[in-house]
């Protein structure tokens, strides 16, 4: 019997267990290894908005399987929308199983060709099987920056950062820590806005959060007063799949529900940055 | 500060109650640790625990460790047990402390457990509300004390001789030990050793693994402790 459920196990296309005693992709150090390099021949986008204002979509954990209707449905509810920035955020977790990220890539690819961005991140199923070798190749990076500057003619009144961070192994090794207390020194006082989106989410108050795993709390806290001591507005995060908002020294820490077709209330959401505010609405499907 | 006193009285309790019992059973622990992990990297500092036992039936221990980065953590259990013709059965009644003063944080775990000791195996399960609280919290801000109430609490170890032995080699997994209570899905995996010089005195040593992702299924190693001292009963 043991034998059996050991063999069962192993040979789980949807769950990497072998996962749990080590990752079968690389390590956080290494992806961020991965996506520096990318980051430092290629650069960042600098995205351009007209007004001191913008909405834009977020969706995460889709989990595309043998369906992506959640995906497709966001997908098309952003292009249809014509006012909403140039950009949309996914927070991770494409895929449900392995061999199936193509599906996600096609059930997208109308954002880029409509000559919009969907900024990605890595969550921990996007990992799975050793799957980081297809999301860096189809994503470049997991480790980003973002810059929005809103525009009134030819001048710029504002610009807000956007951070992405690989938190797909529930930490952000020690190098990706460094570099995102780099750029976030750097970065105080020159942005209006600072929003960081990552998979993993910090706080976990109700117990609909059983089954994700989350940073550990040595990590979370360290980070959680980096991101007040450096003026983060908000963190979004989903890897949950319910929905959860919490402030926590100043920062608004915001997990996202899940988009995923066999989410029991799929949704995906829209956020409207002003200059005083950023409000979140959420959109069920 | 305010920790450190907190710490440091409820050792001195520690001690006041251990003067006022007469069992061979009762024990002070001391033991140093260096650890590094990718938050903190090389940190080290202090363990002291105590347990105080009261008739066959019930035991009160306080542990309390002081590290750097200026991390306090206190805790204190009331153990309620029965002995059974092999091993004991327990009950873990615990309140712990931590404060990370250089990130303004503190989590407050109230914890309630069963469990079963035997020679060569020993399990335990529960429950643990967990706190987070702003130190630095000040009016008109943002901030939130953010509880957590519903938290899996398990141990699960093995030695591989009887507890009478003069010395003993076992290890286990834990989301907690006596100075910090994860959250559920953060396992930490221990190895740890015991040489008892005489009848008064043992020699201790400890090994806690833990890793980042586990339950992510995107495991890697994450961070590292030691910890070696010496127990004195009396």
């Amino acid at each position: 019997m043991a034998a059996l459920l050991s063999v069962g196990l192993v040979s789980c296309d949807k769950y990497d267990i072998p996962g749990m005693i080590a990752g079968s992709s690389p390590s956080s150090n290494e992806r961020f290894a991965q996506s520096k390099a990318y980051n430092d021949v290629h650069g960042f986008e600098h995205i351009f908005v007209s007004g001191d204002g913008y909405t834009f979509y977020a969706s995460t954990d889709s989990h595309v399987c043998a369906t992506a209707n959640g995906i497709r449905r966001f997908v098309s509810a952003y292009m249809a929308d014509s006012k909403a920035a140039p950009f949309a955020l996914f927070l991770g977790d494409a895929m449900d199983r392995k061999n199936n990220f193509h599906l996600f890539l096609e059930t997208v690819k109308p954002v880029s060709e409509g000559g919009r961005n969907l900024f990605c991140t890595p969550g921990n199923h996007d990992l799975y099987f050793g799957q980081w070798t297809e999301y860096i190749a189809a994503m470049k990076t997991g480790t980003y920056l973002v810059e929005v500057s809103c525009v009134s003619g030819e001048t710029v009144l504002c610009t807000d950062l956007l951070i992405c961070l690989d938190s797909a192994s529930g930490t952000l090794g020690t190098e990706q820590r460094d570099w995102l207390e780099s750029v976030l020194s750097s970065a105080q006082g020159r942005y209006r806005h600072i929003i960081i989106f990552t998979h993993t989410h910090f706080f976990k108050r109700d117990n609909s959060q059983g089954h994700t795993g989350n940073f550990g709390l040595e990590e979370g806290y360290d980070l959680s007063a980096l991101f007040s001591r450096c003026g983060v507005d908000m963190v979004l995060s989903g890897h949950d799949h319910f929905y959860e908002d919490t402030f926590f020294k100043n920062v608004r820490y915001l997990t996202l529900a899940a988009i995923d077709d066999t989410a029991p209330k799929p949704c995906f959401y829209t956020f409207t940055v002003a200059s005083d505010s950023i409000s979140v609405r959420e959109f069920s499907l | 500060m305010k920790h450190i006193s907190i710490t440091v009285a409820l050792i001195f309790l520690a001690s006041l109650l251990s003067a006022g019992e007469n069992s061979a059973c009762r024990s002070l622990t001391v033991m140093g640790m260096y650890g590094w992990n990718e938050t903190w990297h090389n940190y080290g500092g202090v363990d002291i625990a105590a347990v105080l036992p009261a008739g066959g039936w019930f035991e009160a221990a306080v542990a309390a460790e002081v590290h750097n980065p200026k991390t306090y953590a206190v805790t204190a259990t009331a153990r309620p047990k029965i002995n059974l013709k092999a091993g004991a059965l327990f009950l873990d009644c615990s309140a712990h402390y931590r404060a990370h003063a250089s990130y303004g944080t503190a989590d407050f775990n109230l914890a309630a457990s069963a469990g079963y000791r035997m020679d060569y195996f020993s399990v335990q399960i529960g429950a643990t509300s967990h706190f987070t609280y702003d130190l630095e919290r000040k009016n008109g801000g943002k901030s939130e004390n953010i509880s957590e109430p519903l938290n899996l609490l398990y141990r699960a170890s093995f030695n591989v001789r009887p507890a009478s032995s003069r010395w003993n080699v076992g290890g286990g997994v834990a989301n907690y030990t006596d100075y910090e209570y994860e959250r559920t899905w953060v396992p930490m995996f221990f190895l740890d050793g015991r040489f008892d010089i005489d009848e008064r005195l043992s020699v201790l040593c400890r090994f806690d693994l833990k890793s980042a992702g586990t339950f992510h299924g995107t495991a890697e190693f994450w961070g590292a402790a030691f910890r070696a001292g010496v127990r004195y009963s009396f």
